[in-house]
């Protein structure tokens, strides 16, 4: 059956999307050094660089399709155009996390305790920032922002703390990881995360129609038969977890979750069943993309993936700040 | 009215944080009726429509849909029978209308069902009462007033209920609008034996539209019936507060409300009255 209640020119950008998407991935494996005889890439005698280059675009494609979901389903769920990764504070958060897991030693049980206190971190941001966010009437769009910025810069100072006392050598590293780094280290650690956050991002799409729903409101959500608390707190877990485990694996990069969905809402509609996948391609394309701009543009100089994102997404959320929300939403 | 009722309220109290605002109100609803709630502002008109959506828990009391506890029902197919239209739009995107009607089948849908050629007809059945197919790919926030309250109802109709709550449906509609929404509302009721609770502050409108009004004042009903019985001068000024005729034409079939401008308030209301 067709569902022809949708606007087929919708569907067509998202094929469009899912065609360009990641064509344009694998063009941005040839950005950065020798991009001018991209052939020489794939020659066998340079096998070591392809393969470091290979896993540090797909790492780059995990953690922008994480922080855009993430960044998708926060904006839906808090009602609030402005909510993201960064600056709603979650992602100093599972910074936190993660570094404390780092510095306490608990990384030699098992690396999957990084992503997971990562999302301790982010989970207990989000709810510090939520509660203090809150007024009688739900949290409005600025006292949101406002308690992410305030809860976001304290965590990021305890991290600064911890970052001081840790030793020299560690430095340079945890400083390149707090601007965002998507160099892998440990690719067992990618692996994990990759599996963690599909099955998240799957289970985020199994709720199409509650977050289609919920775009009426909690109350109109439960008139058309939404669980509403609960599909808010699973919706809201779902989406701490992608952006933490992200995080913990590629540091913290700031607006990737702001910027590509309101792109994918502009182009395929707010029908989450579409917006999830194209928000999940526009986020891995973007940070690829940035991040092979930074190895290509003062090469052999390499720019932090961090601050090209935030040099591009900082100026996006100012327009969106300016902007009337009615004006960007509707 | 003689089959069996569809809502039983039982001495129900309800309001917020504590505060009841319904304290004991006892009544029955059956099927294929409309009913008007009207009364004063902040008498618990609205309260009363939330508690029979199952947004607002009973205080004490108890209510019954079908022979049920509301509460008891689950929320997936409560959805499926009752339907609650809000008085004005909010929907956080834009979205071209064919998408939002669409969004009352998801009831249907929450089980994870793929969308059916029975989904299709209801949404275009919705689109067609409502008079908004040319408007399918149009953005729900660009509609007027009028457009858009059709929408929601639409959305409501493509839930396919036996129960259409209507919060203030004709508060921001000028009278052409407010009227032909209520006309629409009428032939839906006609043609799909549909239920219909609706608050309003216009008493023509109910008197009208609706087989029975409920007058709520002080936490109860004060009065219940046909226009008839419930709209007389007496009974409206005291409740209102504010003098208030009623004309009624020479068949008795329809009754008229007009308040009547205070000029002395010494010489007291009823003197000025019919």
């Amino acid at each position: 059956m067709t569902l022809r209640y949708t606007s087929t020119r919708y569907w067509r950008r998202l094929t469009v999307i899912a065609v360009l998407g990641p064509l344009l991935i694998v063009v941005g494996l040839f950005l950065g050094d020798g991009w001018r005889e991209p052939w020489t890439l794939l020659d066998p005698a340079r096998a070591g660089i392809l393969q470091l280059r290979l896993w540090r675009v797909g790492l780059g494609a995990l953690a922008g399709a994480s922080l855009a979901l993430a960044g998708c389903v926060l904006q839906t769920v808090l009602r609030n155009p402005l909510a993201e990764p960064f600056v709603l504070g979650l992602s100093s958060g599972a910074g936190l996390g993660t570094a404390a897991c780092i510095v306490l030693g608990a990384l030699v049980l098992h690396p999957i305790l990084l992503p997971l206190s990562g999302f301790a971190g982010a989970m207990c941001s989000l709810l510090v920032v939520y509660h203090l966010a809150r007024t009688a009437r739900g949290t409005t769009p600025h006292t949101l922002i406002l308690a992410g910025v305030v809860w976001g810069s304290i965590t990021h100072s305890v991290l600064m703390f911890l970052v001081t006392q840790s030793s020299a050598e560690g430095l340079q590293a945890i400083l390149w990881w707090m601007l965002g780094d998507l160099q892998v280290y440990d690719p067992q650690l990618i692996i994990m995360v990759a599996v963690m956050n599909s099955a998240a991002a799957l289970g985020l799409f199994a709720h199409h129609r509650a977050l289609n729903a919920l775009l009426l409101g909690d109350e109109g959500a439960a008139h058309v038969g939404v669980n509403t608390e609960r599909v808010k707190i699973t919706v809201l877990a779902l989406g701490t977890l992608l952006a933490a485990a992200a995080v913990s694996v590629s540091g913290i990069i700031a607006f990737v979750g702001l910027v590509a969905p309101h792109v994918a809402r502009a182009w395929v509609g707010s029908d989450h069943r579409r917006l999830l996948p194209a928000a999940a391609l526009a986020g891995a394309t973007f940070l690829v993309w940035a991040d092979g701009i930074g190895r290509t543009l003062l090469f052999p100089v390499e720019i932090p993936v961090g601050v090209l994102t935030a040099l591009v997404g900082g100026p996006f959320f100012l327009l969106l700040l300016r902007r009337k929300q009615k004006e960007i939403w509707t | 009215m003689n089959a069996t009722p569809l809502f039983v309220l039982d001495a129900i109290h309800a309001g917020y944080l504590g505060q009841p605002v319904l304290r004991g109100l006892s009544a029955t609803i059956g099927p294929a009726e409309i009913v008007a709630l009207i009364g004063p502002n902040g008498v618990g008109k609205t309260t009363l429509l939330k508690v029979l959506a199952g947004d607002l828990p009973l205080q004490a009391g108890q209510l019954t849909y079908r022979g049920k506890p509301l509460a008891a029902w689950p929320r997936g197919i409560r959805a499926q029978s009752i339907a609650y239209v809000p008085p004005v739009l909010d929907l956080l995107t834009a979205m071209p209308v064919a998408e939002f009607v669409a969004l009352g089948r998801t009831p249907y849908l929450l089980g994870g069902r793929r969308w059916q050629k029975a989904d299709q007809a209801a949404v275009e059945h919705s689109l067609q009462v409502m008079a908004l197919d040319r408007f399918r790919d149009r953005n729900v926030h660009e509609l007027s007033e009028g457009e858009k309250h059709r929408a929601m109802m639409a959305l409501a109709l493509a839930q396919e209920p036996t129960v259409l709550l209507l919060d203030e449906p004709t508060a921001h509609l000028d009278i052409k609008h407010a009227w032909h929404t209520m006309e629409w509302v009428a032939s839906w009721h006609r043609e799909m034996r549909t239920t219909v609770i609706m608050t309003t502050h216009d008493l023509n409108l109910a008197a009208t539209f609706a087989e029975r009004l409920w007058l709520l004042a002080d936490g109860t009903l004060r009065a219940a019936g046909p226009a008839a019985e419930v709209l007389t001068p007496d009974l409206l000024s005291h409740v209102y507060d504010y003098p208030i005729r009623v004309w009624t034409d020479a068949g008795a079939t329809t009754r008229r409300v007009f308040p009547v401008r205070v000029k002395d308030r010494g010489q007291g209301r009823t003197s000025l009255l019919v």
